[in-house]
């Protein structure tokens, strides 16, 4: 009986959670001092996925999977968001509660890395890679090109979704504040699937 | 001073084709096998040959011990009358064994003889840190790779990635003897070992020069007594032992591969 409820409660815990993820997911804008306060087990469940995205953004790339490098690339991914995030959130003097709002920012960028990641899985399916690779085959890199064109999609997306969520209350386009945090997301989002997607990650020979 | 050095390392990185592939006189060393009876018109096959000490050819058993001094090896091709003079593409592959497993980290040593000596510093570059796992990836799951598909392959006169039998033939696959660490080692690891995620001993210097894979393009030759390429197999020195796998394209595009363990003679 007891090992019913033990189980009864893990699941009630693990679909919380789920729930938490899939508001922080559905609520991601730019705005992000405006998204709700996001659990631990959300922001577990965000880092599960973008590190399952992130191995299969690499195996498309052919790129190693190797267990042990994937799993230091993937906190190093983790760093650098804490890092970045934390050091641009402390630029803004409107952010009252900094820490809150770095978590949520670094949220804002998994969600743009993942989505990043995913563009590139999709070309497993839908194949755009190639073309692009043939289109900057003389430019200084072409995988660089294809992690810019893949974070650029996923920004796009973030982008529909803040007009989608914030236009009923006020114009995007008029607000300066919205717009400075979009084109710096758009920076974090580049840099994160570059890392991604380049062949040793943080580690260049 | 600086610029010089990067001059000399220019300089030696584009040279490196040459390097691996001129030696003795391709037609030379034909004509001593076919002095020697060993080449002739009904030598059909394909064989792997070096010069040993006094400067006699040696042919290589598929299982052999090999001395690490031998500098240049060469291959023996012999088609049928209707491919004389026709173009064909090799694919050589080197799996060198340490006394430590294979990691399927390791880089692999690509070469094209086809590559213009003005691209290959750009090639290098845009090949570095291009891992076993990954090339295996490209050629059996149809995976991209800008290095392996722009650079490696090529379209003209022969297009190695023509058909998935093709593609499949420059995998090392077998050669390996290791599988690759998966989805399931990575959860492990995040969970049960992340600060010991790196492994100083995986990351040695010489890792890049483990495994090769290269692609030469050949005319069969005119000669009835075949046509002999040459290439310098560079036995790195902690090597124990080396798979080697030729894979011939031939005139009608079908891979056919021949495979050599040699181990190196102390």
């Amino acid at each position: 009986m007891a090992f019913l409820d033990t189980t009864k409660d893990a699941a009630q815990k693990l679909a919380d959670n789920a729930a938490a993820y899939f508001e922080v997911i559905y609520k991601t804008t730019f705005s992000f001092w405006s998204l709700p306060e996001i659990p631990s087990g959300g922001n577990i469940l965000t880092g599960a996925f973008a590190s399952l995205l992130l191995y299969f953004a690499r195996f498309q790339m052919s790129l190693s999977t190797d267990a042990s490098f994937v799993a230091t690339l993937i906190l190093a991914m983790l760093l650098y968001l804490i890092f970045i995030c934390g050091i641009l959130v402390a630029f803004d003097p409107h952010v009252e509660t900094k820490v809150n709002n770095m978590r949520r920012l670094a949220s804002v960028a998994c969600v743009g890395i993942t989505l990043g990641a995913g563009f590139i899985v999709l070309d497993r399916v839908l194949p755009w890679i190639g073309t692009v690779q043939r289109w900057f085959e003389e430019g200084p890199k072409a995988d660089l090109m294809v992690a810019s064109l893949a974070a650029f999609a996923a920004w796009c997306v973030i982008g529909i979704n803040t007009l989608y969520l914030t236009l009923p209350r006020f114009s995007a386009f008029g607000n300066g504040r919205i717009l400075v945090w979009a084109a710096l997301c758009l920076g974090i989002v580049v840099l994160g699937v570059g890392l991604v997607i380049t062949p040793n990650g943080l580690f260049p020979s | 001073m600086r610029s010089r050095i990067l001059i000399a390392i220019s300089s030696l990185i584009s040279l490196t084709p040459t390097l691996l592939f001129a030696s003795e006189s391709e037609q030379k060393f034909c004509e001593d096998l076919a002095a020697r009876g060993i080449a002739h018109r009904a030598a059909l096959g394909e064989r792997l040959f070096y010069r040993n000490e006094t400067g006699e050819p040696v042919e290589l058993a598929r299982t052999d011990k090999i001395s690490r001094d031998v500098t240049v090896m060469f291959y023996y091709v012999h088609g049928e009358d209707s491919e004389l003079g026709q173009k064909s593409v090799l694919n050589f592959k080197f799996i060198y064994k340490t006394s430590k497993p294979i990691s399927r980290r390791l880089e692999v040593g690509l070469t094209n003889n086809q590559w213009p000596s003005s691209r290959i510093a750009r090639i290098r570059n845009d090949c570095a840190g291009l891992t076993i796992d990954g090339y295996e990836r490209f050629h059996l799951d149809n995976t991209r790779s800008y290095c392996l598909s722009r650079h490696f392959h090529q379209e003209a006169p022969f297009n190695t990635l023509a058909t998935v039998e093709q593609r499949q033939s420059f995998a090392f696959q077998d050669m390996l003897g290791t599988q690759s660490s998966g989805f399931f080692d990575l959860i492990s690891n995040l969970l049960i070992s992340p600060a010991r995620a790196i492994e100083p001993s995986q990351l040695s210097s010489t890792e890049g020069t483990l495994a090769r894979s290269w692609i030469w393009n050949y005319e069969y030759g005119t000669s009835p007594t075949g046509k002999c390429i040459s290439f310098k197999p560079d036995f790195p020195d902690s090597a124990k032992s080396v798979s080697i796998r030729i894979t011939n394209h031939g005139v009608n595009f079908f891979p056919h591969a021949r495979d050599w363990s040699l181990t190196f003679l102390e």
